[in-house]
């Protein structure tokens, strides 16, 4: 499948900027680093492989890539982000825009409170002890829950 | 399981999904947990996604359309 740049560009341009004015709070390093993911991504277009990936998961993980090896310049004084700093490749199949959507699904099945729990740690990253303390549970009902929670989910998703 | 959740919600910060985004703003409504400040929050759509083009014209001031 080829893609046409243009329609990369119009279609991820903003995504790719939004993202990343998100992990670094910089809109002028955003937009360096938006323009680094196109470099890149238009260099590696011929090797695109869409049995391999989709393209919103393949340009996601050059955007990644991109941010990782912004925060590793010797230049950075501050820590790169533990989901960065990962040496793990990203699996495509582990992300895709279907399984966004079988998640939505499986935590709309779940009990509120463990809902909750699973947004506040995933997506939030707020430690379990921060958690407890914001949803005014102990910390041993909101191991419990989460516990539990992550088994529903697996059922669902994996 | 929870790399891959930690996985998949990265993934909806780059292109989100409209209901998961649902979930995640009901979630945040209860607990008052979004990290934009108030510069941001006037950018935020409902669907709580940045509007991109918004922050860089108040970055770059205001237009001119003379």
């Amino acid at each position: 499948m080829s893609i046409d740049k243009e329609q990369l560009y119009m279609q991820y341009h903003d995504k790719i900027l939004g993202y990343i004015i998100h992990r670094t709070g910089n809109v002028d390093l955003a937009e360096d680093l938006t323009s680094d993911v196109f470099v890149k991504a238009y260099q590696a277009l011929d090797r695109y492989d869409e049995k391999k990936a989709a393209v919103s998961t393949w340009i996601y993980t050059i955007t990644r890539n991109t941010l990782t090896d912004y925060f590793r310049r010797p230049s950075k004084m501050e820590e790169i982000p533990d989901d960065l700093a990962s040496n793990d490749d990203i699996e495509s199949e582990l992300i895709n825009e279907g399984l966004l959507s079988d998640l939505a699904d499986a935590l709309d099945e779940l009990p509120e409170r463990q809902r909750d729990i699973i947004v506040l740690r995933y997506y939030h990253d707020h430690p379990l002890t921060e958690i407890a303390s914001m949803m005014n549970i102990s910390y041993g009902i909101l191991k419990l829950e989460h516990r539990k929670a992550l088994a529903a989910l697996r059922k669902r998703i994996s | 399981m929870e790399k891959q959740l930690k996985s998949l919600f990265d993934f909806q910060k780059f292109s989100p999904n409209q209901k998961l985004q649902s979930i995640i703003d009901d979630v945040e409504s209860r607990y008052e947990v979004t990290k934009l400040d108030d510069d941001d929050l006037e950018y935020a759509s409902a669907a709580g996604v940045l509007d991109v083009a918004g922050i860089k014209n108040s970055a770059s001031g205001p237009v001119d359309n003379n």
